[in-house]
């Protein structure tokens, strides 16, 4: 009687767990797919990356994807914000050249230098390169060219 | 930017309640406590969880969710054979532990080579081979001719062969290959369906000619030639009906098993009343009468399910196939090279179709064909080649995400 009583309660039970089973496994597949499919995207287009080895709280240690075209400043409507007071609201332009290689300029009067000299005009940029943005030290990273139609 | 694969674990941990107190209730199904169905709860459970642990840390890219779902659907399997049969599921066990260990090879040679090459020829003829094999040898059970008994140890050889078709006809729709390529995969699976239509193992038939047509299908993209493929099956399948006496009585009895109830009806209207009397939560687990089944621990599992778990359970158990033949086809179409592609499709189709077969078989959508439900029936052949199947899609998911990682790692980003 006792085992019937128990046995009749845990249907309930084993219907709970596979339903949960079920809908976790469809929530799971789906926000994995979307975020994936996000962040495969970015990875894929992505030239690069900026370390902030010094700089504002909210990017420190941050890794900052750098695309074919990037416009770097304090705005909120440039590509990658540095929020920080030594930087013009648009303070410079890392791109991706027609030779392939990795661009960078200045725009207006924001100070920028490269392993610490300072950048003129426009210059090449490549791994392992210290660029500060005003007070904003960075490390560049380039993505390596493996062959791929990326 | 951070990839995270987060969520599995916490299924992980569904999967263990449901085995242990599945198992924590049949324990005082005999009035006393049972150590021994506890125990092999725990064992179950502690397998499952190794595994998991296991695989996660050496395979770090591999799909963790699939596995998990599988894992479910095998514990849904223990649980019934203790609940039917101790003997047969202490054997489950077994064959589990063993299919885990083969399902870990697999992936590891999945992950290191590129298509097998020549190989193919081989395993060519080892499939073959094991089919002429059961068909020369063989005994039959169930009116097939698809058991093989070497030193007491008896196996489905078509089972180790499925794996090979898989393997075999990736290899061969992966690129153009030249005539003889052609001729001889085309000789092969002639020979493997006509073995199989001789040995009368026609689950096996259905499940060879539909995979390879789809294979076919998504390896070609040649649809008239596709729809001749199934032109051509579904003649033969007319054909049969008049040609081979089994097929005709498949039939006769689907179309109304309940005029044949006492002799060659019984199984299917025994199965369809059980699905019946358990509604919509079941009758309780070990409260219903699986014992009136015939074969319940292997094809008609599905029954015995809807009986003691009830309709919404078995549906749900159809939704989980479902979901894992979509993440089979998500890592199919993220593979990185064709090979690997077809692989994956062919693997998922081939255990898709193995579910629809059994399943549409019980529910009498279509003619039962004797076939094991994967994962969840006994039988060690059959579970081991379904691990191993898991193995191959879990292989070039592990290349995926590796391939995965370096795009995200070289964009500054991790993966979780």
């Amino acid at each position: 009687m006792l085992y019937e009583a128990a046995s009749l309660a845990m249907r309930y039970w084993f219907v709970v767990v596979i339903v949960i089973v079920f809908f976790g496994a469809v929530v799971i597949s789906v926000k994995e797919y979307r975020q994936k499919h996000f962040v495969l995207g970015v990875a894929q287009n992505s030239i690069g990356y900026l370390s902030i080895l010094s700089g504002p709280d909210d990017v420190l240690g941050e890794n900052l994807q750098l695309m074919q075209e990037n416009t770097i400043g304090r705005s909120r409507r440039v590509d990658i914000v540095l929020a920080d007071r030594s930087v013009n609201k648009a303070h410079s332009q890392v791109y991706l050249d027609e030779y392939g290689d990795v661009c960078i300029n200045r725009l207006g009067d924001g100070e920028v230098t490269i392993n610490g000299e300072s950048l003129e005009d426009n210059a090449l940029i490549f791994t392992d390169d210290i660029v500060c943005f005003g007070n904003v030290v960075t490390q560049v990273h380039i993505k390596e060219d493996d062959g791929d139609d990326t | 930017m951070i990839l995270e694969r987060r969520g599995a674990g916490a299924l992980l941990t569904f999967t263990v309640l449901f085995t242990l107190s599945a198992c924590g209730l049949l324990a005082f199904s005999g009035g006393a406590f049972d150590i021994g169905v506890a125990a092999y709860g725990l064992g179950a459970a502690l397998l499952l969880i190794l595994t998991y642990g296991i695989f996660s840390v050496v395979f770090r890219h591999i799909d963790r969710l699939t596995l998990v779902l599988c894992f479910f659907l095998v514990s849904i399997g223990l649980v019934l054979l203790v609940r039917l049969d101790m003997e047969v599921a202490l054997k489950q066990l077994i064959m589990l532990a063993i299919g885990i260990g083969l399902m870990f090879a697999t992936i590891a040679v999945i992950k290191a080579v590129k298509d097998f090459g020549k190989l193919n020829y081989v395993f060519m003829i080892a499939s073959f081979g094991l089919l002429a094999f059961a068909y020369l040898f063989g005994d039959a059970v169930g009116g097939a001719r698809n058991w093989v008994s070497i030193g007491g140890v008896s196996f489905q050889p078509s089972e180790i062969s499925k794996v090979l078709f898989v393997v075999i006809s990736a290899y061969f729709f992966a690129k153009k290959r030249h005539k003889f390529a052609s001729v001889m995969y085309a000789l092969y699976v002639g020979a493997c369906v006509i073995l199989l239509v001789l040995s009368n193992d026609l689950g096996a038939v259905l499940l060879y000619a539909a995979t390879f047509l789809i294979v076919f299908f998504a390896g070609t993209g040649r649809t008239g030639l596709t729809l001749l493929g199934v032109g051509v099956a579904g003649a033969g399948a007319v054909a049969s009906y008049y040609i081979v006496p089994h097929v005709k009585t498949r039939v006769m009895i689907w179309r109304d098993p309940w005029i044949y109830y006492h002799n060659q009806g019984y199984q299917i209207v025994q199965g369809l009343m059980a699905i019946a009397a358990g509604g919509a939560f079941g009758a309780g687990l070990g409260l219903g009468y699986p014992e009136a089944i015939p074969v319940n621990t292997s094809d008609y599992i599905y029954a015995v399910i809807c009986e003691e778990f009830g309709i919404i359970f078995g549906i749900i158990v159809i939704l989980l196939y479902l979901v894992f033949i979509v993440r089979g086809m998500i890592i199919a179409r993220n593979a990185t090279s064709r090979f690997d592609a077809l692989l994956v499709f062919g693997a998922t189709c081939m255990l898709s179709l193995q579910s629809f077969i059994i399943i549409a078989g019980v529910i009498k959508l279509i003619p039962l064909t004797g076939i094991t439900l994967p994962f969840i029936s006994a039988g060690g052949s059959s579970l081991i080649a379904c691990l191993v199947l898991v193995g191959i899609i879990e292989g070039v998911a592990v290349k995926n995400g590796k391939r995965d990682e370096k795009d995200v790692v070289d964009a500054g980003g991790e993966v979780i």
